[in-house]
């Protein structure tokens, strides 16, 4: 009981110190596991973004009817089960798009009534200036795209790969930037661990040469420097923990505001609670241990 | 029981040339359940003997045996029990300040080497707080003691756990006449009992009226004289 008494002296003699210090390595647990948890998060994310690709197949504008059907079958079978394929006629595209600009799609039927007229080569305006496409959307890899290329009947390929490079770039920057700031991050904790266990040396030093001399072992005197450093990160994994639990949802929401190609990321809740509990019960264990260690420093010759 | 055998302790100023020589070549022996006041003036050596004694400090040469066992050569198990069977009142008396004087006691107590020492504690500490005049201020911090009544509490404290050696410091240097002959009555009754007692003092009246062996320090080294002092 003595022994518990010694190690809760830091709070009695400065209890603001060891608030803060609660507060502090508290804060700073929660914000390792956020970015732990970003960076480990963005890594599908990115792999995803990555593999997955857009592609716009245009059709050659006199294809048959018969032909473009056979030609989008044979398109879906290759592209398999990773992607996704969706046929858009010219008539449908033209449809879609009168809803948001109905001035562009006069001036292209009017363009279109020109030219035909003129050459008499088909009646139907609509067909002939805009051809029909097949959206392919999934994972598809380069052998796809060269074969679906090959195919006749294909006029061109639209790739989407190149657009997410600007995303991609930016994805790898961010998590530069968060292992460098989660570094920094453990730096400081170990610090904090390092400051706690000499700070709390000094509460106990003379109560245990004191108890030393009185014939203690050395377990028993090692016992207040190990508690007193363990309950600040027993009290850190408390308030971590509490504090994910609320702010969970709330993460979730900013980072889709903040990035929205996050929206896949789940921001775990119990999961994320029990980590940063983790975190905080890993802590008052190297505090606890280290200041265990400083105090054979201050034992008796 | 305890000996010392050319025993010497300087501490270092700054050099070899400059080091302080407080005891020389010194050599003393006492025997169990003997009673021994260590006298001499300010600066003599007595609290470094002291200490050596209760095994807070080493020689610097030579060598101190307790209990037949090397205090260099023991192992830190052997070194603990020794530690368990010896009451020692510090002259600075460092009770623990943000405890109690029942707690300071009782940890102390919990300490002790035999656990048949610890049985009944409870009342065992309330009598010698009895005996000492100290029971109604049992539940107050040692912080808010006086000078007199902290160091009857560290001589509780050592007595507590009926230990085969008592080292004590100046244990009446802030006592009242009333108080010190009540501790001394106590220190020689524990001596009665057969602990092996060392009694550093200033104090001539004691000395005089006590009449017990002693062993004057001068210069560093110990001059002993039987079943009387001349001081």
């Amino acid at each position: 009981m003595f022994l518990l008494k010694l190690a809760l002296r830091p709070w009695k003699i400065s209890p603001f110190s060891q608030l803060t210090s609660i507060l502090s390595v508290s804060f700073l647990i929660y914000l390792g596991t956020l970015m732990s948890w970003l960076i480990v998060g963005m890594k599908p994310l990115v792999e995803q973004i990555k593999s997955e690709q857009m592609a716009v197949l245009y059709f050659n504008p006199n294809l048959q009817d018969q032909d473009r059907a056979k030609l989008t079958d044979e398109i879906t079978v290759l592209v398999g089960a990773h992607a996704e394929t969706y046929f858009v006629s010219a008539e449908n595209f033209l449809t879609e798009l009168k809803k948001t600009e109905p001035a562009l799609v006069r001036q292209i039927l009017d363009l279109g009534d020109t030219l035909f007229k003129t050459t008499n080569e088909s009646s139907d305006a609509s067909t002939s200036m805009v051809p029909s496409y097949l959206s392919v959307s999934g994972r598809l890899n380069e052998d796809v795209v060269s074969q679906i290329k090959k195919k006749q009947g294909v006029l061109k390929v639209d790739l989407s790969s190149h657009r997410y490079q600007s995303v991609l770039g930016a994805f790898e920057a961010i998590e530069t930037i968060l292992k460098a700031l989660l570094i920094g991050l453990l730096v400081a904790l170990l610090s904090a661990a390092f400051h706690l266990a000499k700070h709390h040396q000094g509460f106990v030093s003379e109560a245990r040469s004191l108890l030393q001399l009185m014939g203690a072992g050395e377990v028993k005197l090692l016992v207040p420097h190990f508690l007193s450093g363990a309950f600040i990160g027993i009290g850190a994994s408390v308030l971590t923990g509490v504090f994910w639990f609320i702010s969970a949802p709330m993460i979730h929401e900013y980072l889709q505001i903040l990035f929205p190609l996050l929206k896949g990321i789940d921001v775990p809740r119990l999961q994320g609670t029990l980590i940063v509990c983790l975190g905080g019960v890993l802590f008052a264990l190297f505090s606890g241990l280290l200041g265990a260690f400083y105090s054979r420093s201050s034992k008796l010759v | 029981m305890i000996t010392l055998t050319g025993v010497s302790k300087w501490y270092d100023s700054g050099g070899s040339q400059n080091s302080h020589r407080v005891l020389d070549q010194l050599h003393l022996h006492l025997n169990q359940g003997e009673f021994l006041y260590i006298i001499g003036g300010t600066g003599a050596g007595k609290s470094t003997l002291l200490k050596m004694i209760a095994t807070e400090d080493r020689p610097s040469q030579g060598r101190v045996q307790l209990f037949g066992y090397d205090l260099d050569l023991v192992s830190p198990p052997t070194l603990k029990a020794i530690r368990q069977v010896i009451g020692y009142v510090p002259q600075d008396i460092r009770l623990l300040s943000d405890f109690t004087v029942f707690e300071n006691i009782a940890v102390s107590l919990s300490l002790a080497g035999k656990r048949s020492i610890q049985k009944n504690a409870k009342q065992k500490i309330n009598e010698i707080l009895e005996k000492l005049g100290l029971i109604q201020k049992r539940n107050q911090l040692a912080r808010v003691l006086s000078g007199g009544e902290a160091q009857k509490v560290a001589v509780a404290r050592a007595l507590i756990r009926a230990p085969e050696v008592i080292v004590a410091d100046e244990p009446t240097g802030a006592q009242d006449p009333d108080s010190t002959w009540s501790l001394m009555d106590l220190l020689i009754r524990a001596n009665d009992s057969g602990v092996t007692t060392l009694i550093a003092t200033h104090d001539r009246q004691i000395v005089k009226r006590i009449r017990k062996s002693c062993a004057t320090l001068k210069q560093g080294r110990v001059s002993r004289e039987e079943n009387v002092c001349f001081y």
